[in-house]
Order: C-alpha cells, then structure tokens, then sequence
C-alpha cells in the first residue's frame, strides 16, 4: 500500500496534476484507489463493474481536477464525492440497459450511498471483524479473500449452499451493527 | 424489518444469486420501507468495505496503469477517435459511442480510408470488455460487447472485419471468425476469406459468408421463439438453422425462426439500405439527427464534426476557428446544432449559394441567413416540457452549478445549453431534494445560482438571470406577491395543531391569532361561518388556508402585516392615495 498523503500533501499533488503533470495523478490514484473502491464496490455486482466504475471516477476527477478546491474539503471528501455520482450514474445506465439488479440498488442508492463516513467505518470495521468468532473470521476470510463462492465453501463443509449463504448474512448483519455502534459511540 | 424473506434476499444479493423474482420483491420492499433502504445502505458499505480490503495489489496497478493509460491517449488523441470525444482527456466512458457518432464514422469508411484515421491499438494489449469498445478500435475474440438504450458501437475485429453494433444489443467475440450475437442488432462488414467463412450465430441461426456486408438482428418478442433476421447489403450470406438452409444475395432478408427453415422475407429493401437514402436535396443532411458532445472544443472542430455527420460542408471564419465550444445536445437535427454553435460563438450560420454553411459575425455576400431561426415548434417543447415532469432524487454539497446542470441533463435527457457567462461563474450549490419534479428542482439550482432557463431551439438555454444577484449589492427587491417580512413569513409558518368542529368563523379566528400571535381580523366577512378543521402540528398559513377557503375568503396581508380575510367577490381593500395596496399571500 502506497503512503498516505496528508490533506496538504493531497492538495499540493493535486495542484501539480491540474497544472499538467499528468504522472503525479498516478500517485492520487494509487493512494485513494482503495477508499474509492470501498465506497462503489458494495453497489456492484461484479468485480468488473467495480474497475470500471473506479476507473470512470479517476478519470472524471482529472477532468475536473482544475475545479478541487482545498479550501472546501479534502481531496479526499471531493474524490469520493465524484466516485458517488458516477456510482449513481452507473445504477442507472445499468437499470437502463435493464439489469434487474440495478432497479433495487438504485431505491436505496439515492439516498444510501454515505461517501463522509467512510473513513470512519473503515476503521470501525477492522475493529469490529476482531470480534467475530474464529470459524466466522475464516468464512470471511473465505468469502472476502480468497474469493470462494458460497456453493464451494458449502461443498468443502458439507453443507447447503444456502445454509452458508445465510450464515454469511447472519455475519455481516453482526458487522453492521456493530460498525454502526462504533459510529454512533464516535460521534457522541 | 427482520423478517426472514428479507434476510434471504439480503443474502441472495450480497452473494450475487438474486434471480429476477427475488430483485422485484427486493425492490418493493425497499420501495416501501425507509429502515430497509438504511438497512441495505448500511450492508452495502460494508460489504464495499470487506470487498475492498481484500483487493489484491495487483488489482491496484492495474487500475493505475488503466487510468494513466488512458489520460496518455486522451492527451495525444484527435480527431474522431471517439468522435466527440477528441478534446476530452478521456472523462466519458471509451466504450458508449453515441449512436450518430459511429453512424459518422461509418460514413467516412463508405467514403474510403476512414480507418486511416484511426490509431493503431497496441499489439497484445489486454482490455476488458468494458473498456475496448471505441470507434475504429480492435477488439480480439474472446471480449463481450455490449450497448445501452441510445448508443451504438463500431469496433474493428483482429482481421480486419468491421462490426457495428446497434442500441440496446449484447454479443460476444467468441472466436476470431465468429460473433455470437444474444440480443439486439449487429452489421458486419467482413474481410474475404475463403479458407474460414465467417460465421454470426444468433439464437441457433448461423449467418455464413466469406467476404460480405449484412446485418443480424435478434428480435424478441416472444422469449421462447426469437425470430433472426439477416438482411445482406453486399455479397451472399448462407443462412442455416437446424430445420434448413437458405443463400441469398443482395438486398434479400432472410428470416429464421424455430421451426421453420429459413425463408426470405417478402421483397422489400434491407432496412439498413432504406435508412442510407439520401434526404431531399433542400435539407440534404441538415435535417439528420445527430448527438454531440463539445467540452471547450474548438469552433473549427466542431464544425468539422457535424460537418462528418451531417455530409453538409460547414466552415467558420479564421478568427472564430478558436473559440472554444461547450455543448451537449442529444438527438437534434444538425441544422439545430449548427445554429447552437453560432450562438454559442455570438455568431450567426449563413448558407452560401454553393450550398455551403458559414459561421461567421459579419454577413458574407450573397450569404442567405436562413439558419438562424429558432425552432419555434412545440413539438419539441412538449417533449422538454414531459421530461421536466420526472421525479428525481439528489444531493449536491457545494457542487458546482455546471456539474449539476450536467447531472440533471445525464439523467433526464433534456437538452441543456449553458452560457458561457454561466460556465464562467460556476457557482457551488448545496442541496438535497426528494421525489421532486425536475422542473422545479432545476429552479431552485438556477435560483441558487442566480440563473434563469428558457426553452430555446430544442434545449433548456440556461443564463444568468436578468436580476441575477449581484455580489455585495444592496438589498434586493422582491419580487411582487412575496412577503418580506421576516417575522410575518415566521408567525405564518409557526406550526399549530386546531381541532374546530362546526366553530363559529370568529371564535376560529380568535383560537388561531392566539396560537399564532398574528394579527388576523375577518373583515367582511360573516362572523357566525360553520368551520369544521382538524389539523395537528399545522402551519397557520395552512390553516389559514383552509379556513378561508370553508368560509369562501380569500386571504390578504395589509402593509401593517395584518392579515386581512375578506370575501372572495368583494373588491380589494381600498386604499388611500399613495399607500401600496395590500399583497395576497394565498
């Protein structure tokens, strides 16, 4: 993982990107390329969707790049507001192409896609996956890392696909509440 | 909202099994409950979260090297790579090309030596099927193609062959001779091969030919019996299906459907032929409807752009050739987009006796102005006016007018021209409106940034109002109608809960001036009126309202900020001479 800028340090290559240096926009890219991917990747269905719709809010964003000012807000917050709005858009051209999916994500997207937070959830999550229990943590790791699909982590416990499907809701309705606890405690 | 149908789907979605049924009865669910929607929010951050954090850092310089890639050949890309897109450091999707678009690069191939002009993608470049898609660009088997409601796709196969891809269609690059079409339309124009024929395959339908141009296309009106298409434009195409075969020729359709054998369709020219008739020579191209992007491209460019679309010769003065042009317009005729050009570039388009078009400021000789009239239609207007009607939801935190406007212009399709004076100012918006009319969300936007809309020659021309606020000027006059006064306008919308049930007007009135503080008299009007209102956290404009319009009053504010009821026929409170007559607020 890239080292983290400081918002000043975001600002100052963001100012060289906008002047023309084209190649300190790899290094905004390599930094945040992970926030951005955690905002859009849990409205996508395939890793596939996620690149792109990484890739389009990178690109927007250096079209845009002129108009980042740090005087609002961070590059951060401005970054993952441009990847919320192409994660909009993309809800819907997908919902116009007629993905069944897409109609759904959008009801809850409008209003449900919280870019401010993030940050903090992302460590409320590191957090809250300590508390699982040891068969949990390795179905998410299963799941989340290795990338094995339900039906195979059924076939290697012997149990229904189904069965592990629900198991996995019941762990990730835990780590919900629990990141939830942690926000709220935070902001209090 | 614990129930377990829930929680299934919850599953099902995380899980990426959700069949159709599930997404509907998804989508209802969270079409009626808030705390569903929070709920689901809340799952997909976190699912987003556990996604991201096991990305491997391979995915990482991938997506690097992808964006800088990218950024590389927006910087060195010109003209009709991408059509529109030849200015843009590569902001939109490479893959959606705009229908017209590739219809004008096809053009320019007819014409010969188009593909000249495009730039040569690098061998053994790796791209997925979701980025590879431009005009002119090689795409090698293996790559799926896919394009929404309104694009279209033009793509350059491994051997040379051409394919085009209509709205709304989905195939596969399933082998280097061979396309798999699922749904919608395609054209092909094959490179002769004797040795490997090329094949379409469409729903059990092969379409073979060695060296030709036809089109498949995949109708579906009936799921379980898709009804195949070709239509030959050039050459001979052998159409087989697993009930017979059929080779025709040109201009012959053929047509498959299970259970039957190929057959030709009655004789009727290819549809693809109908649509390349020339236009009377009067509108000879201007008529054509094309799309357009311009971000601060060059007036010369411009021109040359719908110059290629349009087959019309259109031309600006030298010193106009630099101004840069923002425009997006979506499915108007050129000759709309010509004179949207010239306005943009405080020009006007004349139309030379040689049948050429000219921008340009000062009136040619013999130069007929005929370009420069709006649209007056309403046809058109009817059109904008349906979309505004849209409900839409949004948030926009300090987000600059123009990134907004754009927005509301993706997701309504109603065409928006900006001001330059507008794009110059670019003032940042915050707002959050819910299921609100896109008419009236658009003017609050250009109510907030001191902007103004008027239905112009097919597009909503947005421009800095004529009492646009000025910075650091005085206080502003309002505008007639409106209270001004603030505590009047907060005791009218201090909320109150009545209960009257057959009250006298009188003792109404008398309950609500004490709940409100206001001052409320009933003039004329019969004190002993049956109202009958319940209303429970009320605003006392509302009820006011209401109360007024039982007793058949109408409402009046006096300049002492008196509210006046009086009888809706009785005329106006007078007035003495030189006193301002009292404003109606309902």
């Amino acid at each position: 993982m890239p080292d983290e800028f400081t918002p000043m340090q975001a600002a100052a290559t963001a100012a060289r990107v906008a002047a023309g240096d084209k190649e300190a926009y790899a290094e905004l890219v390599d930094t945040y390329q992970d926030r951005v991917r955690a905002l859009v990747a849990g409205w996508c269905r395939s890793s596939e969707e996620i690149e792109e719709t990484c890739h389009l809010t990178f690109v927007q964003a250096f079209r845009n790049i002129a108009a980042f000012d740090p005087r609002r807000g961070s590059f951060l917050t401005w970054l993952l507001r441009i990847a919320r709005n192409c994660l909009l858009a993309e809800i819907r051209r997908r919902r116009n192409e007629g993905q069944h999916a897409a109609r759904y994500l959008q009801r809850a997207a409008e209003t449900g896609i919280d870019h401010r937070r993030l940050e903090a959830a992302r460590a409320a999550l590191e957090k809250c996956l300590e508390e699982l229990t040891a068969k949990e943590q390795q179905l998410v790791e299963d799941r989340y890392t290795r990338q094995t699909t339900s039906e195979e982590i059924a076939s290697a416990l012997q149990k229904t696909a189904g069965a592990v499907r629900m198991n996995l809701q019941r762990i990730r309705e835990r780590l919900r509440s629990c990141v939830e606890r942690r926000l709220a405690e935070s902001e209090a | 909202m614990a129930s377990r149908e829930f929680e299934e789907l919850l599953a099902a979605h995380f899980d990426g099994s959700l069949d159709e049924a599930g997404a509907t009865k998804l989508e209802a669910l969270l079409a009626s409950d808030e705390g569903a929607r929070n709920r689901f929010a809340q799952l997909a951050r976190l699912e987003g979260l556990l996604r991201a954090r096991s990305v491997s850092g391979g995915t990482e310089a991938r997506l690097t090297s992808r964006v800088v890639a990218t950024l590389r050949r927006a910087g060195s890309r010109r003209k009709f790579v991408g059509g529109v897109m030849q200015d843009l450091p590569a902001g939109r999707r490479p893959r959606r090309v705009p229908r017209l678009i590739a219809a004008a690069a096809l053009l320019l191939a007819a014409l010969g030596g188009a593909w000249l002009l495009m730039p040569p993608e690098r061998a053994g470049t790796v791209r997925s099927a979701t980025n590879s898609s431009m005009v002119g660009i090689r795409v090698s088997y293996g790559e799926k193609l896919s394009t929404a409601t309104e694009e279209s796709l033009q793509v350059r196969l491994t051997d040379g062959s051409r394919l085009d891809l209509a709205p709304e269609s989905d195939a596969e690059v399933a082998q280097p001779r061979m396309i798999r079409l699922r749904t919608g339309k395609l054209r092909l124009k094959c490179r002769a091969d004797r040795s490997h024929p090329f094949s379409v395959l469409a729903h059990g339908t092969e379409a073979r030919a060695v060296g030709t141009e036809f089109t498949v296309e995949a109708k579906e009106k009936d799921r379980m019996k898709p009804q195949i298409a070709v239509s030959i434009l050039t050459g001979v195409v052998l159409v087989t299906n697993r009930w017979g075969h059929l080779e025709a020729g040109e201009g012959k359709t053929v047509v498959s459907a299970a259970g039957k054998a190929p057959a030709l369709l009655a004789e009727k020219e290819p549809p693809d032929k109908q649509d390349e008739k020339p236009a009377p020579r009067a509108t000879a191209g201007l008529d054509k409807i094309v799309s357009l992007e311009f971000t601060a491209t060059p007036l010369k460019d411009s021109v040359n752009y719908i110059t290629e679309v349009s087959g019309r010769t259109i031309t600006c003065d030298d010193e106009l050739a630099k101004t840069p042009v923002a425009l997006r317009l979506t499915k108007v005729p050129a000759v709309v987009a010509i004179r949207w050009l010239a306005r943009l570039s405080k020009a006007k388009a004349y139309e030379l006796p040689d049948k050429t078009i000219i921008i340009t400021r000062t009136r040619p000789k013999n130069g007929t102005e005929l370009l420069y009239e709006a649209d007056e239609s309403e046809e058109w207007k009817k059109e904008i006016e349906k979309k505004l009607k849209k409900k839409i939801d949004f948030e926009f935190v300090e987000t600059p007018v123009l990134e907004a406007i754009n927005f509301l212009q993706q997701l309504s399709g109603v065409n928006m021209v900006v001001d330059p004076a507008v794009r110059n100012k670019n003032t940042p918006i915050t707002l959050k409106l819910r299921q609100m009319p896109l008419r009236l969300a658009m003017s609050w936007i250009l109510k907030m940034a001191g902007c103004t809309s008027e239905p112009v020659d097919h597009a909503l021309f947005i421009t800095l109002g004529r009492n646009a606020p000025k910075e650091a000027s005085g206080a502003k006059r309002p505008a007639s109608g409106v209270i001004t006064d603030d505590s009047l306008r907060k005791a009218l919308s201090k909320r109150i809960t009545v209960n009257f049930r057959n009250t006298p007007l009188k003792e109404c009135l008398q309950q609500i001036k004490t709940l409100s503080s206001m001052h409320i008299t009933a003039g004329k009007a019969d004190p002993r009126t049956p109202i009958t209102l319940k209303a429970r956290d009320a605003a006392v404009k509302t009820v006011l309202g209401k109360v007024a319009r039982q007793a058949d009053l109408r409402i009046v504010v006096t300049r002492q900020n008196t509210v006046l009821l009086v009888p809706k026929t009785s005329e106006k409170p007078s007035t003495k001479p030189g006193k301002k007559a009292p404003q109606e607020v309902f």
